[in-house]
Order: C-alpha cells, then sequence, then structure tokens
C-alpha cells in the first residue's frame, strides 16, 4: 500500500496549468526527490499535497485517506511535515521557542490558557532534543530572525521535525546554501531518512542522485519521468528538458 | 536580599506598588480612578493587538456591552455588584465571539474595518433598543451598589474607596492576562503575530485561536466597561462610539503594544490629557493626534520601551524588547 498517492492531479492558475495530471505513489520508508527547473510546477505540488493549496481536479490519499480540500493545519495533524522553500520562521521568537510551539501543536496542554509555559516538561524537553538534532543547541535562545542562512534552513527543518510528521516533505532545502553545507545537508536528510518518509524538491540534479531512491521529474506541470536516478539520468526526454545540464 | 530585587524588578509589583501610592500623591482621586479603568480597557485592547497581531476597531461595542450590561441590571434587577460585573464580562465576551467569529476570517486591513462596521451596527442597533437602552438619552437611574458578599456589606461611594476597589480588580485583572499571555495557548497567539501561514502549517487552526484571543480581549474590556458604569453612574451611546475603539487604539500605541503593561502608561496619559485639555480647548484631539503621530514616527516601541531602555540601562542588562516574548 503506498504511503501517499496522487490521482489525475490538476492545478489551474487562470488558464496556466501548473500541476497537470499527476500520477504519483509513494512507498513509505524511502527518499523521493523532485527535481525541474524553475517553475515546473514542483512547490505547488508540495502546497497541494500539504494543504496550502487545494486542487482544480484530481485526488490525494495518505493511508488511503482522501486528504485533498483538508486545510494545512488538518493535513499537519495527520502526519505529513513541510518545510518551506523561502524561510517561514517565526522571526522575533528563540529558536527554541519556533521548534517549541511545532512541538506543542501535537500535546493536549496546547488549549491550556491558565499555566506557565514550562508546565509541559515533556514539551519542553522533546524542543530540546530536536534543536539539538539540527545542531543549534549554542543558538537556542537567539531569535530566529538573527541566524544566519543555514542556521535559518536548518531551523526550517527542525519546525517541521518537531511535529513527528511520518511523510516529511522539503521544499528545497538546500537553496541558498554554500557547497560545503549542501553536502551537511545531504548528510542531515539521509540520516532522517530513518525515521521518516521524505520527499524533497530540488533544482539542481546532480544534488539528489546520490541520496535518492527514487526521482521524479517535472517540466511544465508534468511529471516527465520517474524511476531510479540512473533510469531517470539516462531518460532521453529528460535530457531534452535539462537541454544536457546533467552531470 | 537578592529575592527581594528580582522581586521589586517585576513590573507588575511595580505598577501595584505604584498604583497603591499613587492616589495620595495625586489629588484628583476620580481622575485616578478613570485611568485605571481605560487602562486595563486599554490591556485587553492589547491582548489582540500586541500579542495575537490583530487590530480591532470594535472595543468601543465591547466597552459598551460592558457599561450597558451592568447598568440594565443595576436599573432594572439591582443586582449584585460582583454578579453584575461578572455578567457584563461575560456578555462582552459573547458578542466578541459573535464579532470574532466573523470578522476572523478576514485578514489585515479587512479585519480592522469588519470590526469597525460591527461597532457601527452595534451603535445603531443600541439606538433602536429605546426602552431597553434610553436610546440618545442615555441610560439613567444607574446607582454605584455596596459591595456584598454574604452577609457582609461595605460602601464604596467615598472616592479613595472607589478607587481602591477599581485598582482590586485592575490587579486581579492584570494578574490574569499575565497568565494567559504567558501560558502554552498565549504563545500559540504570539506564533499567529509572528507567522500565522506557519503556525497553521505546524497543526495550530488559527481561527480558532484567534477567537479565543478576541473572546478573551471582550471579557476584560467588557469589565473595564462595567467599572466605568458603576464610576460615573450612567451610561451613553458614546461609550460605544467607534471614536473610543481609535482612542484605545492610541493610548495602546502611545504607551507600546510590545508588553502586557505599556498601554497602562498611553491609558494614563490620554486620559490626564482629555482631563486637563478638553476643558481648555475643544479641539484636544488635535494636540492628540498630532502627539499620536510624532510617536508612531519616532517612538515605535511607545512610552513603555523608552521606560525598558533607562531600567536596563540602570541595572545594567543590556537587552532590548520590542515584542512580548
Ligand atoms: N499562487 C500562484 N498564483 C499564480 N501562479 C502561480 C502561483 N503559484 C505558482 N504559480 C505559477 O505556477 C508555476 C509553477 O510554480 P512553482 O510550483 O512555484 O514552480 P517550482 O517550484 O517548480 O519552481 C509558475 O509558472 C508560477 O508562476
Ligand atoms: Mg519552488
Amino acid at each position: 500500500m503506498a504511503l501517499l498517492k496522487t490521482t489525475k492531479l490538476l492545478k489551474y492558475f487562470g488558464s496556466l496549468a501548473c500541476v497537470y495530471y499527476v500520477d504519483l505513489e509513494f512507498e513509505e520508508g524511502r527518499i523521493y526527490s523532485i527535481i525541474g527547473p524553475n517553475g515546473a510546477g514542483k512547490t505547488s505540488l508540495l502546497n497541494l499535497i500539504s494543504g496550502h493549496l487545494a486542487p482544480s481536479s484530481g485526488e490525494i490519499t495518505f493511508r488511503d485517506r482522501k486528504i485533498d480540500g483538508l486545510e494545512s493545519s488538518q493535513v499537519s495533524q495527520l502526519g505529513i511535515g513541510r518545510s518551506f522553500q523561502l524561510n517561514n520562521l517565526f522571526p522575533a521568537l528563540s529558536v527554541f521557542e519556533n521548534v517549541r510551539l511545532a512541538v506543542q501543536s501535537r500535546h493536549p496542554g496546547r488549549y491550556n490558557f491558565f499555566s506557565n509555559i514550562g508546565a509541559y516538561r515533556e514539551v519542553n524537553e522533546k524542543a530540546d532534543a530536536i534543536v539539538d538534532k539540527i545542531g543549534l543547541s549554542p543558538s537556542s535562545a537567539k531569535q530566529a530572525q538573527y541566524l544566519s542562512h543555514g542556521d535559518k534552513r536548518l531551523l526550517e527543518i527542525g519546525i517541521a521535525l518537531a511535529t513527528d510528521p511520518a511523510l516529511l516533505l522539503m521544499d528545497e532545502p538546500t537553496s541558498g546554501m554554500a557547497p560545503e553545507e549542501t553536502v551537511m545537508m545531504l548528510g542531515f536528510i539521509r540520516k532522517l531518512a530513518l525515521e521518516h518518509t521524505i520527499i524533497f524538491i530540488e533544482h539542481k540534479m546532480n544534488i539528489v542522485m546520490s541520496i535518492s531512491d527514487q526521482v521524479i521529474v517535472m517540466n511544465q506541470g508534468r511529471v516527465i519521468a520517474t524511476g531510479t536516478p540512473a533510469a531517470v539520468q539516462a531518460d532521453p526526454e529528460v535530457r531534452r528538458a535539462y537541454l544536457g545540464g546533467i552531470d | 536580599m537578592k529575592s527581594v530585587l528580582r522581586f521589586l524588578k517585576d513590573p507588575f509589583v511595580v505598577i501595584a506598588m505604584v498604583s497603591i501610592v499613587f492616589p495620595f500623591v495625586f489629588p484628583f482621586t476620580d481622575l485616578a480612578t478613570e485611568m485605571l479603568i481605560f487602562g486595563l480597557l486599554a490591556v485587553a485592547f492589547n491582548l489582540m493587538l500586541g500579542y495575537t497581531g490583530l487590530l480591532s476597531f470594535g472595543h468601543a461595542a465591547l466597552f459598551g456591552t460592558g457599561a450597558y450590561t451592568m447598568g440594565i441590571l443595576l436599573v432594572r434587577f439591582q443586582v449584585n455588584i460582583f454578579l453584575g460585573m461578572l455578567a457584563s464580562a461575560g456578555m462582552a465576551a459573547a458578542i466578541a465571539l459573535l464579532i470574532g467569529w466573523i470578522s476572523i476570517r478576514r485578514h489585515g486591513i479587512y479585519f480592522a474595518m469588519l470590526t469597525l462596521a460591527f461597532n457601527e451596527v452595534f451603535y445603531f442597533t443600541l439606538t433602536q433598543f429605546r426602552d431597553l437602552t434610553g436610546g440618545e438619552d442615555g441610560l439613567r437611574g444607574i446607582y454605584r451598589p455596596d459591595l456584598v458578599a454574604g452577609p457582609a456589606s461595605l460602601s464604596v461611594q467615598e472616592p479613595m474607596r472607589f478607587y481602591f476597589f477599581v485598582l482590586f480588580i485592575f490587579l486581579l485583572s492584570l494578574l490574569a492576562m499575565r497568565r494567559i499571555t504567558g501560558s502554552p495557548m498565549g504563545s500559540v497567539f504570539k506564533a499567529i503575530r509572528e507567522n500565522e501561514n506557519r503556525a497553521e502549517s505546524v497543526g495550530y487552526k488559527c481561527r480558532y485561536y484567534k477567537i479565543v484571543a478576541f473572546v478573551f480581549s471582550g471579557f476584560f474590556a467588557g469589565l473595564a466597561g462595567a467599572l466605568f458604569c458603576i464610576y460615573i453612574k450612567y451610561v451613553s451611546l458614546s461609550f460605544c462610539h467607534w471614536s473610543l475603539s481609535g482612542e484605545v487604539i492610541i493610548m495602546a500605541l502611545l504607551g507600546g503594544i510590545g508588553s502586557l503593561y505599556g498601554p497602562l502608561i498611553g491609558a494614563a496619559l490620554v486620559t490626564l490629557m482629555q482631563d486637563i485639555l478638553a476643558g481648555m480647548w475643544e479641539r484636544w484631539l488635535l494636540l492628540l493626534g498630532i502627539i499620536f503621530i510624532i510617536f508612531v514616527m519616532f517612538f515605535q516601541g511607545g512610552v513603555w520601551s523608552g521606560i525598558e531602555a533607562l531600567s536596563s540601562r540602570l541595572f545594567r542588562k543590556p537587552e532590548k524588547k520590542e515584542i512580548p516574548a
């Protein structure tokens, strides 16, 4: 049984189809990457899955449950976590608080309006563990807006991780990173794959080849190829779309 | 010694001490009482603007609901003062729920405009229920009841006594709002202020949390209205006029929306100015407007952040907070 499945998924903006009849299946425990040139519809596809966009038609099921049309908060509560291409943090709150808020979103204590925020030790401990996991413990008390770009990218993922997602969607986690930071990020994603099914977007093709189980190539809203990295790399249509830019 | 010092650095303690001493050095007790009441209103308002990032133009309706409820309950049912205040705050919370439920679907300026429209609808509705509200003449026959709890009773006719009664309710409300803003749910309010989209993405149904913030804010705004009703022993439509909503916004911004306590300073200043200037010069709002513009342009954190900067320099702790943490 597929963990996530899209059927004839279609999204129009005006007359522009940014996601065009996309049929995909994602198995549990693997790493998928979605690649394609800018404007191919990768982010839109992720937005449809995570409830940030409603499809024009088609269906999305997660664990055999229909999730298209749900709000992003509901999708999140079902176990789909999401990080964003552009940093999407709580800027004036501390790193710890950014993560703690995400942990708290699963805890019944979130409705408590009269106890001190520190009342739920398990929430704080888990937040600490996640801040540690993303390597930001030394900056735990720092406001998110003052982090370096690389650290912001890590926090971006930390917030998504803190909701304990079975499926983790990451939109260009390496965007804007220096080459050595990118290598570290890829190592980190590999580690995350031990606990989460991962779908991540990347527009540089060479990056995904080493760590993906399956690669999905998009162009102009369509999925033009899926398969193992080697198979996709050899695909003539993919080569055409990238104008020989694969290596 | 150290713990005493820390105790004294708690703004709540400072505010409590200052307001206990205040009427003994400030000879206008009624004015001091008014400052507390509008301070409560401004802090309640700031639960939305400063903490949740929601600009409401409907707080006059909530204040007015509290005042009318208290007035009507007194005139018609000679209600117990505590029960009356609770009912007034509850009624304002219910109206906040209604306004919130509908307005919260829109964001930013559209939200503010919807709350303003509701304020107008509310105002107009009150003019129509003349029997209940007294229409344009206002509600008359309101008296200030004694504090009755079981067999005990205490008169608060005397201004100083009434001041301390108001102070008691004021401090209790301030403590409650402090707990709310420091609670797990309060942290969600701040998350919404910071980035509603992300708060939603990690699983919070922000709409509900915003409505709850509105209801809390309405509760304490209504409580302020009820206190004002028994302070001035009169309720008129002007309590619900949108211009009061505007004044509350000015109070909060002038004092500083970046903390729980900032709006208190703004409320005190505006109330004082109004009292001094309104008698001398009927265009005093012009002056208030100019001061307001200067503050918004040059002192964005309001008076409170100036005080914080000063005190952190005194205590040599170089940390500046612009936003409620
Ligand atoms: N909210 C929107 N409104 C209108 N057009 C959009 C919107 N979001 C994306 N698009 C368009 O859809 C296409 C796909 O965009 P996107 O999914 O962001 O591509 P990618 O992530 O692959 O670079 C682009 O042409 C973009 O301009
Ligand atoms: Mg994109």
